[in-house]
């Protein structure tokens, strides 16, 4: 019943081809033609005058989840997946077909696969650049062995942070019926974390409570996971760092339930 | 109200605006929860996703994706209820829109959408079907195609299916049973035959009407140029073989009267 589910849904969102393109594909595809169109430029005009680091590079598009500019189109995606039956009043069509559980999480399911697709495409959108820049004549450093790892490590944190946005808009659709509430109120979240963490500045000198937000604990954790700085010679701690990863478990599960369960007890006579 | 519809032919379900008709689909389809009471569909609770699968049904006018066509949309419909080959096709041109299934369904008129409702409605095999105003907004041949499609439905394949309309005189055609609705209470249920036999009278022109009232008696009342007979339908071979045995030219017999619309006047005003 559920893979009867996934299967229609999926069936339905190949053909939003709309919301598919704007949602997932716009921002791989975008971060790659910007890549290299920078790099052709800076190719032609002067010798590439920086090392790049091929692991770095492929980390930091992977990284790229985490930016609220790009995240407004996952969220667009969102919208077009959670709101959709709202907004065309189409849930007493599905309804008498399967059960409220597995349409819910049949959307839940293929919102997180095309994040993830997504995700992927981000990385190798930035393995494609590098590759395109050291032909064009750039010093390209080969990945250390811990590559795979803050690779993973990276893409996990990002596509978290980018599962409980989706359904943070899905719990709103639910709330709201609508299609314009959901995306504002989640894009009005995600610009709220991204200046709450300007705000804070140096992690080390913030409070364990900042773990509560999912945008500081997915920055945090991704910044524990790649080894990266979170300050001036200051690095993310492990202690915190597993905070951080409980709060983004606990944020997701909280958003899901929550969301299955007004779903459940929703009067559909009206939509 | 306490209400039990038997398995198999066409049962209407008829009840002014607000009669609690659309109600009552919606809580067979577990759309919304009854505040007391409760109701067993197909031996089952709707709330059992497995059993709706066993349950077809149009609530309303139609709303579909706009961005599918009509093939599509009853191939996703058909996934989405583990219908495995799915006679898309066949449904399609058994609702008459074999020619309309590649077209996207934002571009169709109401009487197609009600059309492909139906064909939704059918794509699972269902063994009951619910269907609200289905004929709603089709023209008077499409009405006649879906009369008929019900009646075959029900006749060689079995399927139950309930129906809701204001078209009185066509749920006389095609139901077999009908309950009427009336601020939420049940005012009439039954065989539609046996709850108009008390209507129905037998219309007889004669050659000589003079002569038919006195042969009859007390029985016929003059209507026009013919008399009209109280006479149930069992008794109505032995009235004719007395007239004709009596020596009563008889140019016509027909039954009139015996329309819902009036039985369902009289209980909606009685539940007033």
């Amino acid at each position: 019943m559920l893979a009867d589910a996934v299967a229609a849904e999926t069936y339905k969102v190949l053909r939003q081809r709309g919301g598919l393109f704007w949602g997932f594909c716009a921002v791989p595809l975008s971060v790659l033609l910007f890549n290299l169109m920078l790099d052709t430029w800076i190719g032609t005009r002067s010798p590439l005058p920086l090392a790049l680091d091929f692991g770095q590079q492929v980390v930091r598009s992977l990284a790229l989840g985490g930016n609220p500019i790009f995240q407004i189109f996952f969220i667009a995606g969102a919208v077009s997946i959670f709101s959709g039956e709202y907004r065309w009043e189409t849930w007493r069509l599905l309804t008498p077909r399967n059960s409220r559980a597995n349409l819910m999480a049949a959307k839940v399911i293929l919102y997180a696969a095309l994040t993830g697709l997504s995700l992927a495409a981000l990385g190798a959108a930035g393995a494609l650049h590098t590759l395109y820049a050291a032909a064009l004549g750039a010093r390209v450093a080969l990945p250390g062995v811990d590559f795979p790892l803050t690779a993973l490590g990276s893409s996990l944190a990002s596509w978290a942070e980018l599962l409980l946005l989706g359904l943070f808009v899905a719990l709103v659709a639910i709330l709201s019926r609508a299609m314009i509430g959901p995306l504002i109120a989640a894009i009005s979240f995600a610009f709220a974390q991204a200046m709450a963490l300007l705000i804070l500045g140096a992690a080390s000198a913030a409070p364990h409570w900042f773990a509560v937000f999912p945008g500081m604990s997915a920055w945090y954790l991704r910044a524990w996971m790649t080894g990266t700085e979170i300050a001036p010679g200051i690095f993310a701690q492990t202690a915190l760092a597993a905070l951080c990863g409980l709060f983004l478990l606990g944020w997701i599960g909280f958003l899901a339930t929550a969301a299955l369960l007004l779903f459940q007890r929703q009067d559909l006579t009206r939509e | 109200m306490s209400l039990a519809i038997p398995r198999g032919g066409v049962y209407g379900i008829l009840g002014a605006n607000g009669a609690g008709k659309s109600t009552f689909f919606r809580i067979c389809l577990d759309l919304i929860r009854p505040t007391d009471g409760g109701v067993s569909v197909l031996g089952g609770a709707p709330s059992d996703a497995g059993l709706r699968r066993r349950i077809g049904a149009m609530i309303e006018t139609p709303r579909y994706h706009p961005f599918l066509t009509a093939r599509e949309t009853l191939a996703m419909l058909a996934r989405l209820s583990g219908v495995k080959d799915a006679p898309v096709e066949r449904w399609l041109a058994r609702v008459g829109l074999e020619n309309a299934g590649g077209r996207r369904v934002h571009h169709f008129s109401v009487g197609m959408k009600q059309r492909l409702g139906i064909a939704a409605a059918l794509i699972g095999a269902p063994e009951l079907l619910i269907l609200d105003e289905p004929t709603s907004g089709m023209d008077p041949v499409g009405i006649q195609e879906m009369r008929a499609l019900m009646r075959e439905l029900a006749e060689k394949e079995g399927v139950t299916i309930l129906l809701s309309s204001h078209l009185l005189d066509e749920v006389q055609r095609v139901c077999d049973r009908v309950a009427i609705f009336a601020r939420g209470r049940l005012a009439a249920e039954g065989r539609i035959d046996l709850l108009l036999a008390g209507q129905e009278k037998l219309r007889l022109l004669a050659v000589s009407q003079a002569a038919l009232l006195a042969k009859l008696g007390a029985r016929g009342t003059p209507d026009g140029d013919g008399v009209l007979v109280a006479v149930g339908r069992s008794e109505a071979p032995v009235l004719l073989r007395e007239l004709i045995t009596g020596g009563i030219d008889l140019i016509e017999a027909r039954w009139v009267g015996g329309r819902l619309e009036q039985f369902y006047l009289e209980q909606v005003g009685h539940a007033g």
